[in-house]
């Protein structure tokens, strides 16, 4: 049987300075910030945010200096995004470029337009969206419909994107489609492009969620033209090239601190005195917390050797899911003797929202079952 | 892993593999308990000039994990801890299988001939108690901590129904016994108390990750309407949820050791175990229902690890006892909350 790989990271001895220069950056810009904006986590969006943000260094920190980044470690990215989202930082704007797109311009576009995008993403004023999945397209990825053919000079795109985590708020999009038609290898034939989103023939819908927010939208492709260079990586690689990326944004610690606010609320709104049971559900959720904290920069700390523990990182994305979905119910359940019933606090608002938020935890960079299914066939089931 | 970590890996994971008792064969614990010593596998804290290992919780977490995974029916993870103790205390070595436990209205006195201390108290399910020489215990006396070591066989038996999986757990009444050694040690049964906990989660860790390669192995080959088990989405998601529990206690239990090798752990052991705890009930009813009614017969071999899942979650703290530990250590916690707490032990950890 294969044996999971969960040593434990010892992170690099500077963290902590670099950790306090954080958090005092962020008292500052979040100080007037709302509990239940805080508690939008990695959906919070706000440009302004970003480019403070990057002014300081915190965006695309590991890529080239001559791209505008600081060449600094994984891990110590590692430590700015943990700070970020624990805080509560509104880093929606940025943080598909930062998280992916940065790194994949990178690893495969060439120097020129390596020059036209990263540094203006590192500075964090080019925001990019990811187009995977389309109206009939959802787990089931490979089935997308959009195509690019060729023509002189470049491709055209036909087609559209649907569910789009911000579509309408960002200038360029990765998107997979299909360069040559499906066949009996259901991951041939994809390729990844970069699409600029101003371009002729884009049409963009924002979409609103259940809550009212409009944080996703689709996207139609009209005849849309890319020049060569936007092909990014080979042309009919793109299912592995998406796969090695969903493998390294399985296990960061936006996995399981979704829901962090409504925590650090209770534990404020306790101010260190409560009954035994609520003891006993804060103890619990610190101990899955504490254990999903250190899975994640196990697998950072193995990402940074060069490794891709990429069962490992599934096994950290469904665990992380559920407990920061539990945990609103675990806090609702549990409204009573010490935890405020107060329909206009700070803590209720942050419940309200994460209860009605939290769905889609489990849904986002790959269904619950998706993961299982990779894990069992990791155990060797399939 | 280190070189030699891997190379106790290698030996006690074959060496346990062959101490295995079949259902009906009596334990033999003379003849396997002389092989474990001969290998000085008791001995990992001790140091090398004493014919030890000289290792860390990091190197003992190792054979607690080997331990669990082949439901090892003798007391080697106790003696291991409690020598550890023992040698923190600076008390010498007593041989032979030794044991650990806390105990209820306990006393410590001078003896009457003013030779040494006489202890008395009541120590309830002791591990292995009557198997083992000697009992590593704690107790306050005039305000001061102290660790001190019982002879077994001083202790008056007063019953102690067997583990679930058949473990002894014998209580034991000491009247006025006198105490083998004593020495003063500040937070005694705390110590006592948390590596025991540590040990239990790195023997869960591995009964959890033997439960998982059994079902694993059942499904792939049982067969039921013409395909193996293994091909059932059912099973398949069912099996990646053991899985998962089975990598998230592995992982806790292996930074809980990281935590106690570098000082403080206070907080670590009691998430871990914690964690551990929380994975039996799950876990073990995964494994069952896989496995279908083969899974509850006496001569199959899961009930090895599941029993032994259902003991050791009670044993040095149960969910309730570490989760109002776990709650007020971080109730405890004036700015910033658990974040604060849990980044600023990892980040002292990275400057050691």
């Amino acid at each position: 049987m294969q044996n999971f790989n969960f040593t434990p990271l010892k992170m690099p001895p500077d963290v902590a300075s670099l950790r306090r220069a954080v958090r005092s950056f962020l008292d500052t810009e979040l100080a007037e910030l709302k509990a239940v904006d805080k508690a939008q986590s990695w959906a919070g969006y706000s440009a302004d945010f970003s480019r403070k943000l990057a002014s300081k260094g915190w965006v695309g920190m590991t890529w080239p200096k001559a791209l505008g980044g600081s060449e600094a470690s994984a891990l110590h990215r590692y430590v700015v995004i943990e700070e970020l989202l624990a805080a509560g930082a509104p880093v929606a704007a940025h943080w598909i470029a930062d998280r992916q797109s940065g790194t994949l311009l990178v690893r495969y576009a060439s120097e020129a337009v390596q020059q036209r995008f990263v540094p203006a993403m590192a500075r964090g004023e080019m925001f990019f969206c990811i187009g995977m999945s389309e109206p009939n397209s959802g787990s089931d990825l490979a089935s997308i419909k959009t195509k690019a053919h060729r023509v002189d000079g470049g491709w055209v795109i036909n087609g559209s994107k649907l569910w789009t985590t911000n579509a309408h708020r960002s200038q360029i999009m990765i998107a997979l489609v299909r360069t040559t038609a499906q066949g009996q290898a259901r991951h041939a034939g994809l390729s990844q492009f970069i699409i600029d989103l101003s371009s002729e023939g884009v049409k963009i819908n924002s979409i609103a969620d259940h809550l009212g927010a409009r944080h996703f939208g689709e996207i139609f492709f009209d005849n849309v033209f890319v020049s060569d260079d936007m092909l990014l990586g080979a042309e009919g690689d793109g299912w592995n090239q998406v796969n090695s990326e969903l493998a390294l944004e399985r296990s960061g610690p936006e996995r399981y601190l979704s829901s962090y606010r409504l925590f650090a609320e209770l534990l404020e709104s306790l101010d260190g005195e409560c009954d035994d049971a609520t003891t006993q559900t804060i103890g619990e959720i610190s101990a899955d917390l504490w254990t999903l904290r250190q899975m994640s920069m196990s697998i950072a700390g193995q990402l940074a050797e060069g490794s891709e523990p990429s069962l490992e990182a599934s096994m950290v994305k469904d665990l992380g899911a559920c407990f920061e979905q539990n945990l609103p119910h675990s806090v609702q359940a549990g409204i009573g003797a010490s935890i405020p019933s107060d329909r206009d606090s700070d803590l209720s608002e942050t419940l309200s929202y994460l209860l009605m938020a939290s769905p889609a935890f489990s849904l986002r960079g790959g269904t619950r079952e998706i993961l299982r299914g990779i894990i069992a066939r990791g155990l060797g089931l399939k | 892993m280190t070189q030699q970590q891997q190379l106790l890996e290698e030996t006690v994971s074959g060496l346990f593999a062959e101490m295995v008792v079949p259902m009906g064969r009596e334990l033999d614990i003379d003849s396997d308990w002389k092989t474990l010593t001969q290998l000085g596998i008791d001995n990992i804290f001790v140091g090398e000039d004493e014919g030890g290992f000289a290792g860390s919780w990091q190197d003992a977490r190792i054979v607690f994990y080997h331990a669990g995974r082949n439901a090892l029916a003798l007391p080697i993870c106790e003696t291991i801890v409690a020598k550890k103790l023992l040698l923190d205390a600076n008390i010498e070595l007593p041989k032979g299988p030794l044991t650990i436990a806390t105990a209820i209205g306990s006393r410590l006195e001078p003896c009457a001939d003013g030779d040494g201390y006489a202890f008395s108290g009541s120590l309830k399910a002791v591990a292995w108690g009557r198997i083992s020489s000697a009992i590593v215990t704690a107790c306050r006396h005039h305000d001061k901590d102290y660790l001190l070591v019982l002879s077994s066989a001083d202790g008056v038996s007063s019953g102690g129904r067997a583990n679930e999986a058949g473990e002894p757990r014998d209580n034991l009444d000491f009247n006025s016994a006198k105490v083998l050694a004593v020495s003063q040690f500040d937070g005694a049964e705390q110590a006592l108390w948390g590596k025991a906990a540590l040990m239990r989660t790195a023997q869960i860790s591995g009964a959890l990750d033997a439960a998982l390669e059994m079902s694993v192995t059942h499904v792939k080959g049982r067969e039921q309407f013409g395909r193996p088990l293994a091909k059932f989405q059912a099973i398949q998601q069912q099996l990646a949820m053991l899985a998962e529990e089975c990598a998230a206690v592995n992982c806790a239990a292996q930074a809980a050791a990281l935590a106690e090798d570098l000082g403080n752990s206070r907080f670590e052991i009691a998430a871990a175990k914690l964690r551990a705890n929380r994975s039996v009930g799950s876990a073990t009813s995964i494994a069952h229902q896989v496995h279908g009614a083969i899974g509850v017969t006496g001569e199959y071999n899961l009930h090895r690890f599941t029993q032994r899942l259902w003991a050791w979650r009670s044993e040095f703290g149960n969910d309730r006892f570490w989760a109002e530990n776990l709650g007020r250590q971080v109730l405890a916690v004036k700015d910033g909350g658990l974040w604060a707490h849990i980044t600023a032990l990892s980040d002292n950890h990275a400057q050691q």
